[in-house]
């Protein structure tokens, strides 16, 4: 007997990106394909619309193709950033492949007035959401009850949300495939390969971003070194060192904390061969001494990392792995440092509650509250002192002491964090997620177009005697119109002609005696109130035609090129 | 009818009249000749065989001159005698006052050409002819050609895929042309036309060695496989691999791969990382559907595509028919087999195969002459 599957819909970052959601998306696409209950579908975020993304299972980027979308969002960054997260074409996806449940995996604001999509009512949604700091963002609790099932990360958040009423949120962990990551028997031979010499080799993997704390880390490598000065100790900063603008200067703080460059390494990979090197750092853009490609070797980037074998290679370089940090969704390497067989030194706030204890094979590094100055979030500093005593208590702890607390790490990942675990949650979450009964709440309008001062074109000429006609573009149009200036001046003799374009089109407009003057166009002008007037505002023209609304705005005027006049116009 | 003039003056509550515009002077040597104008500012506007269009309509009128006009940003129509480049429309204006005719498509130029009472020939496919085509001179001096475009309706969109437009067959422009020149329409008639026609390709069988430099080499391993006779393209080339199986390392190692299309049933894990080492972009085209998703599936971290060679041939013949009296072809790129250059794969092996054509389609024009 058939039976059919449930379809359903996930859209996150695409699955090949080099990103927590892309690996995540990867790890669960890969398991819930092979289920036979479930018919998968990717929305792949980041691709464009339209591109064979050649997955096992029927995918679609959502990122605009159109080029009148891409232009229309082009200069408004919450547009864009929307046509980022999908927003413009998940509505042409979710009508084409006609899901049963919506996954939606992204960071909260990925999903803003999703709730007002006309088929968000009629299919089972699923929001999978990253919240990483207190307070709670109001938006996450505005679409907590407007979705079916709310999903987070990090249980901290869900003690959160449920704190605040939000009761029925659950925390799904992100999938790690920790297949790819275990202890190795040639640490010894790794080291030698890339002539790490050192006997405590502490290790960060990061995007080099500013919510993770470097200068923390520095100074309490430091302060380590300080007051451990036999210990041969190395800091391996797995990073984007070339990344300044969105994040840290690092040789730049090597040097302000009087660390030699030589006692940090980073992680260099070559674009060509894609072979890796781990030594002290000496700038971007190097050769490659594996395949011989010039300028070809960064340190790596969210464009070109390791693969999963060579990061576990990485991972066992390092004795201890240790993760300061300001607050974060989960926080892959930690999960991923545990299973390659090290104990994880991790702030114990946020995301960090659900890795930094003992139980959870690591020890929890002690912080201090700020207020984030643009959002006023609860972020963590974590106290260089906490890192250099957690360094000191690895390195003195028992043979057998370590062995415990890293097998606890292990089973931790195993059991909490596993692709088979994520999966088989989520699974629970497709099948037996319900409807829910409330309404999603009518959305605000839009804000009040924009005020513009054009008076200065328009002085020698009495408000009552202007006549705009606005046609921005093109040049065939402004051809035309000019074509309608001579009746139009004879229709209203008492005015005078304001012409409204772009000035590539002057020449098309500017030898016509019948208009007055030719204004350059701005979006001001597509404001009728604006332009005529409305309650105490007077206006800028007597009368405004804005022809071009039929034409280019809205298409309105085709008709398959069969309509009829019953007056002559020619 | 829903002219966008109509509309304009509707809503204006005014008769059509005639534009205001004075070209501009712009010296001109040529006598005799037509206009011509494509641009791809809007690509579905943009027409690819306007150069077919001319060479057929020289082959009754030599004498007549083609005449490009254009800011100097549209591409070079490759048979015109002239591109002239204006800095300001109405020194285009002048040149199409000038001119015996104008040829072009849905652009302002046609808009100029109309308001001058200038015979038009003008295309159209991704919006609707009645919409927007000439409205000032008298029918009898235009003629518009709009697509078929397969039976549907207009895309209205800026980027089209097909580009509809290049459904309009070059006789159809050139007939119209040489109708209002006074003569009777072309012998030619084409059959069909690949939408990578215009791909200018060098497809290399390696049966011995060939000298190329500069040039898009294709080198065609899925046909010989024989590198010995390869290694020196990598030089002063950029090459393209077709293969259906493993190349050597010393390929590999070469400077100037642009990419590496690998098919096969199922592909070898080991080549895979072999190229992955070597930096080299692969291709993986699966020739068996019931592998895809499998195949898809490990190697998952690679664009695993489909191509079955007996479907392609099978779906290609059903879009075209031979002539039985014979049928001519040609392409703008060329393989290299037996020491001499051939327009086709089917030309490379004796004209005997006619399948060659159907897996090589995309990349030709098919077209019959009669002897009328």
């Amino acid at each position: 007997m058939s039976h059919s599957k449930i379809k359903v819909l996930v859209q996150s970052n695409y699955c090949r990106m080099v990103t927590g959601f892309g690996k995540n998306m990867k790890n669960i696409l890969l398991a819930l394909h092979k289920d036979p209950d479930i018919e998968v579908i990717e929305a792949a975020n980041g691709v464009p619309y339209g591109r064979d993304i050649c997955t096992p299972w029927e995918s679609y980027g959502t990122y605009p193709s159109d080029q009148k979308i891409l232009k229309a969002v082009e200069k408004n960054p919450s547009k864009k950033r929307a046509a980022q997260y999908g927003f413009y074409n998940i509505d042409s996806i979710v009508e084409k492949c006609k899901p049963d449940v919506f996954l939606g995996i992204e960071d909260i604001w990925a999903f803003k007035e999703y709730e007002n999509k006309a088929w968000w009512s009629e299919v089972k949604t699923i929001i999978w959401t990253t919240l990483d700091s207190l307070p709670i963002l109001d938006h996450a609790l505005e679409v907590e009850p407007k979705c079916d099932q709310m999903l987070v990360w990090a249980s901290f958040a869900e003690e959160a949300m449920k704190d605040l009423g939000h009761k029925t949120v659950a925390t799904v962990h992100g999938a790690v495939d920790y297949s790819h990551f275990q202890p190795l028997d040639n640490r010894n031979e790794l080291r030698n390969l890339h002539a790490v010499d050192s006997d405590f080799v502490i290790g960060y993997v990061f995007k080099n971003q500013l919510r993770k704390s470097v200068p923390n880390l520095l100074e309490g490598f430091k302060k380590f070194k300080e007051k451990n000065p036999e210990v041969s100790t190395k800091l391996l900063l797995h990073t984007d060192w070339g990344e300044k603008s969105m994040g840290w200067d690092i040789p730049r703080y090597l040097k302000e904390k009087g660390l030699d460059n030589g006692e940090v390494l980073a992680t260099y990979v070559c674009h060509k061969c894609d072979d890796y090197f781990v030594q002290p750092y000496s700038g971007e853009d190097k050769d490659c001494s594996s395949c011989g490609g010039k300028k070809c070797v960064k340190t790596k980037n969210s464009g070109k990392g390791v693969g999963e074998k060579e990061l576990n290679e990485i991972y066992n370089l390092m004795n201890v792995y240790c993760h300061p940090f300001t607050s974060g969704g989960q926080e892959l390497p930690i999960q991923e440092a545990k299973a390659a067989g090290l104990i994880t030194l991790v702030t114990d706030y946020s995301c960090g509650t659900d890795s930094a204890y003992e139980h959870q094979g690591g020890l929890p590094l002690a912080w201090n509250e700020y207020r984030e100055p643009s959002t006023q979030f609860i972020k963590a500093t974590t106290c260089p002192d906490s890192i250099c005593e957690r360094l000191e208590e690895v390195y003195n702890m028992s043979e057998s002491s370590k062995s415990k607390l890293i097998k606890t790490g292990i089973e931790y990942v195993k059991e909490k964090f596993s692709v088979q675990n994520t999966v088989s949650q989520l699974k629970h979450f497709i099948k037996n997620v319900e409807k829910r009964n409330e309404k999603p709440e009518e959305t605000k309008k839009e804000s009040e177009a924009k005020k513009i001062k054009i008076e200065d074109f328009l002085k020698d000429v009495p408000l009552e005697e202007r006549i705009a006609v606005v046609l921005p573009r093109s040049a065939g149009d402004v051809l035309i119109a000019n074509s309608l200036m001579e009746n139009l001046q004879s229709l209203y003799p008492d005015k005078k002609i304001f012409f409204v374009t772009q000035p590539e089109f002057y020449d098309l407009i500017n030898d016509n005696p019948f208009v007055h003057k030719v204004i350059p166009y701005s979006e001001s002008f597509e404001s009728i109130f604006t332009l005529e007037g409305i309650g105490g505002h007077k206006g800028l023209f007597d009368i405004a035609f804005l022809p071009h609304c039929m034409t280019q705005k809205t298409y309105s005027y085709h008709h398959n090129g069969k309509d009829k006049n019953q007056f002559k116009l020619r | 009818m829903s002219h966008l003039s109509e509309v304009y003056a509707k809503d204006l509550g005014v008769r059509i009249g005639e534009p205001i515009f004075e070209p501009h002077f712009y010296p001109v040597l040529e006598e005799d000749y037509i206009t011509i104008h494509n641009d791809k500012k809007v690509p579905a506007k943009s027409y690819d065989y306007w150069e077919e269009v001319i060479i057929i309509v020289k082959k009754v009128f030599p004498e007549i001159k083609f005449l490009q006009i254009g800011s100097g940003k549209e591409p070079k129509i490759k048979t015109v005698d002239k591109f002239i480049p204006t800095s300001s429309i109405k020194q285009s204006a002048y040149i199409i006052k000038n001119s015996i005719m104008h040829v072009g498509i849905d652009s302002l130029p046609v808009h100029i050409a109309s308001s001058l009472d200038k015979p038009i020939v003008a295309i159209y496919s991704h919006v609707y002819a009645s919409t927007c085509g000439p409205i000032w001179n008298t029918k009898e001096n235009y003629t518009i050609i709009e697509s078929d475009r397969g039976g549907n309706k207009p895309s209205f969109s800026a980027k089209e895929s097909p580009k509809t437009i290049n459904f309009i067959k070059p006789e159809e422009i050139a007939n119209a042309i040489l109708k209002k020149l006074g003569e009777k329409k072309s012998n030619r008639e084409t059959i069909h036309i690949g939408e990578k026609y215009k791909e200018n390709l060098y497809h290399i069988i390696p049966d011995e060695k060939y000298g190329f430099e500069n040039k898009k080499i294709v080198i065609r391993f899925d046909l010989l496989h024989n590198e010995d006779n390869a290694l020196h393209l990598f030089q002063k080339n950029k090459i393209s691999i077709l293969t259906k199986k493993p190349v050597s390392e010393n390929i590999l190692s070469q400077d100037n791969i642009d990419n590496i299309s690998y098919f096969s049933e199922e592909f070898d894990e080991e080549f895979v990382k072999q190229c992955k080492k070597f930096g080299v972009v692969l291709r993986l085209i699966c020739t068996k559907e019931e592998n895809l998703s499998d195949q898809r599936y490990k190697f998952f971290n690679e664009q695993v595509t489909l191509r079955e060679e007996s479907k392609k041939i099978e779906n290609n013949k059903e879009k075209i028919i031979l002539p039985e009296d014979g049928f001519e072809i040609k392409s703008y790129s060329l393989y290299m087999k037996n020491s001499e250059a051939y327009t086709s794969l089917y030309e490379a092996n004796g004209r005997d195969n006619l399948d060659d054509i159907f897996v090589d389609l995309d990349y030709l024009m098919i077209y019959s002459e009669s002897n009328e």
